[in-house]
């Protein structure tokens, strides 16, 4: 140990704070931890989740980290006091045997301290909490804390503050208090707390929305052209869709806007104004595909196969299927997609190559039919070399739940796999529990 | 890979008797192939009714056609609700049958972004079958709407 690390231990030891601070931070750093954690009610992206998944932590380096801040909490810290309730919530350190919501019951205390204390922060974490977790929901103590967060100058509680006011949560409901909250929230806030607020309200939606219109803000519009779709008022719903997704506004979600343009093409393709067009509807599809929508590329892909414009489909269909997000956990395959390229290889001629896509499309969970399609195939020999252990696994796919669209189909043959035992052990009792779930189904429709 | 259906189509598994029909039709034997079909038909087996379907209108026997386009409604078939409103266009009885069969599915194409980055859930930029479907009967249910419209 260094000259200067024994003293400072020296000093923490007899009871100085600001020692005792440091040195419980110098144990956090040497954990390994990842100091920017998210706290409670606090989110973060995806990117940042993955990054610090794997992170090669130092337990005793936690435990003592603790210890310090814990003994400063002891000595009326408030900036200790919240430490440890972030870490009695969380679990570093300390606590690891214990459930989450009696972890949550001690942090509170903590948190309350803290706050009590005058540490602005911890005042907002109690607000939070206050809203119910963990500890009984107390709308107008949660309401209190925020505001007295954000009278002592924190934006984030400032933002609730509004919000409080603006739904008349834990205070009375009063409009002229919000905008006044509102006003002292920086462009970025205000925007994202109306959009809280339109999400959140069902009565006064389409006032919040309108206010972020004002500002400019594109997302809103296709929020609102939501709600009229969503009231069957498809003509102001197409109007604002159109004018959603066609701007190019920089430093939006650009999935959501370009889901807009297919909503406008889906108007015009269901004909929901009264007018069905399927030469307006490819415009807008187009439209999204351009800014490489998936649904946008799928939808054109299947107005043009319709019409017999295999090539230009293909196009949209090839960009689709081999479409790959960053995110593996969250990577679906779009079936649809490598269902199509296998239905234009088909019409061409080239069966080898259509049931490569097949296949690939039958790995999509969401596509019963081409799972079902495979499964023929295999059980068959038909396009490719047969092979009856994966066209039962398929089959099962296909029929595993009674919502599925192929649900019938696949428990019916499975059925008769097991009726007939060709190959595998024959089981009635097996083939019969399939059918009566079909029968089951058939008297709950009649 | 016939000898398997044969035996499996006369064990009496509608989806083996498909493919059986199916040979069938390539061998010219239509008759043949129109029995087996029928008979996975009754068994519910919706790509049989609408095969079958297909099967007859090609033939101009229209209204054993429509039984099993009917048929093929019934089992939720998308194809077949546009084959009868383009065949029945005036016909109010069709069409609200054709209507009552889209209703009984619950369609909701028009969805918000609030589910995007939900684990699990549909994204909205996910074009799945069963959208593709919802959209397509919603296409169908407009033009019912519409045909009645003008006919009153």
């Amino acid at each position: 140990m260094m000259r200067n690390e024994k003293a400072l231990l020296r000093s923490a030891e007899a009871g100085n704070i600001k020692a005792i601070k440091a040195l419980a931070r110098r144990y956090d750093k040497a954990s390994g931890r990842w100091t920017d954690e998210p706290n409670v009610g606090e989110s973060i992206s995806l990117s940042e989740f993955f990054a610090n998944m794997e992170r090669e932590e130092n337990e005793p380096c936690k435990e003592k980290a603790f210890e310090w801040f814990m003994r400063g909490a002891q000595l009326g810290d408030p900036e200790c006091m919240y430490e440890v309730a972030h870490r009695i919530y969380d679990a570093i350190g300390c606590c690891k045997d214990e459930e989450w919501k009696s972890r949550g019951k001690k942090s509170f205390e903590w948190y309350l301290k803290s706050a009590q204390a005058g540490y602005v922060p911890a005042m907002r974490i109690t607000a939070y909490m206050y809203g119910g977790l963990c500890v009984e929901k107390n709308e107008p103590e949660s309401f209190r804390w925020y505001l007295k967060a954000a009278e002592l100058g924190d934006e984030n509680s400032a933002r609730e503050v509004a919000k409080c006011y603006a739904k008349g949560k834990g205070t009375d409901k009063n409009l002229a208090e919000a905008d006044k909250w509102l006003a002292k929230l920086s462009d970025e806030d205000y925007r994202s707390t109306l959009h809280d607020l339109a999400q959140s309200s069902d009565d006064d939606k389409i006032m919040w929305l309108d206010r972020l219109i004002e500002f400019g803000d594109a997302l809103a519009l296709k929020y609102k052209a939501d709600v009229y779709a969503a009231e069957q008022k498809f003509s102001e719903a197409l109007e604002l869709y159109i004018k959603a997704g066609m701007g190019d506004p920089e430093g939006y979600n650009q999935d959501v806007l370009s889901e807009a343009l297919v909503q406008s093409g889906n108007i015009y393709y269901t004909g929901e104004t009264g007018t069905q067009s399927d030469d307006l509807a490819l415009k807008y599809y187009r439209l999204a595909a351009r800014k490489r929508y998936i649904k946008g590329m799928v939808h054109c892909g299947r107005l043009l196969y319709d019409r017999g414009e295999l090539d230009e489909a293909e196009k949209y269909f090839d960009y689709a299927a081999n479409h790959r997000e960053n995110f593996p956990f969250v990577n679906r395959i779009n079936g649809v997609a490598r269902e199509y390229m296998g239905h234009i290889c088909a019409r061409r001629g080239d069966m080898a190559q259509a049931y490569h896509w097949y296949a690939l499309a039958s790995e999509d969970y969401n596509n019963q039919a081409m799972k079902l399609k495979m499964a023929d195939a295999y059980f068959y020999g038909d396009g490719v070399p047969q092979d009856v252990t994966k066209a039962i696994a398929l089959y099962e796919e296909a029929g595993k739940y009674p919502s599925h669209e192929y649900f019938f189909e696949a428990r019916t043959k499975l059925g008769w796999i097991y009726k007939l035992g060709e190959f595998v052990d024959k089981d009635s009792a097996k083939a019969e529990e399939h059918w009566k779930e079909l029968r089951k189904l058939d008297k709950e429709e009649d | 890979m016939r000898e398997l259906i044969e035996q499996w189509a006369s064990a009496g598994d509608p989806n083996a008797m498909i493919k059986l029909a199916e040979l069938c039709i390539k061998e010219d034997r239509l008759d043949e192939a129109k029995k087996l079909l029928a008979q996975a038909a009754d068994k519910n087996y919706r790509p049989a009714a609408i095969n079958l379907a297909r099967i007859l209108h090609d033939e101009g026997n229209l209204p054993e056609a429509v039984t099993f386009y009917k048929k093929a409604v019934e089992l939720g078939d998308v194809k077949a609700m546009n084959v009868l409103i383009d065949l029945f266009p005036n016909d109010n009885e069709t069409l609200d049958f054709v209507l009552e069969n889209i209703n009984k599915r619950y369609d909701n194409i028009y969805i918000t972004s609030a589910g995007r980055f939900a684990f699990g859930s549909m994204r909205v930029e996910e074009y799945t079958p069963q959208y593709g479907e919802a959209v397509e009967r919603r296409r169908i249910r407009n033009k019912i709407l519409q045909l009645k419209a003008k006919e009153a």
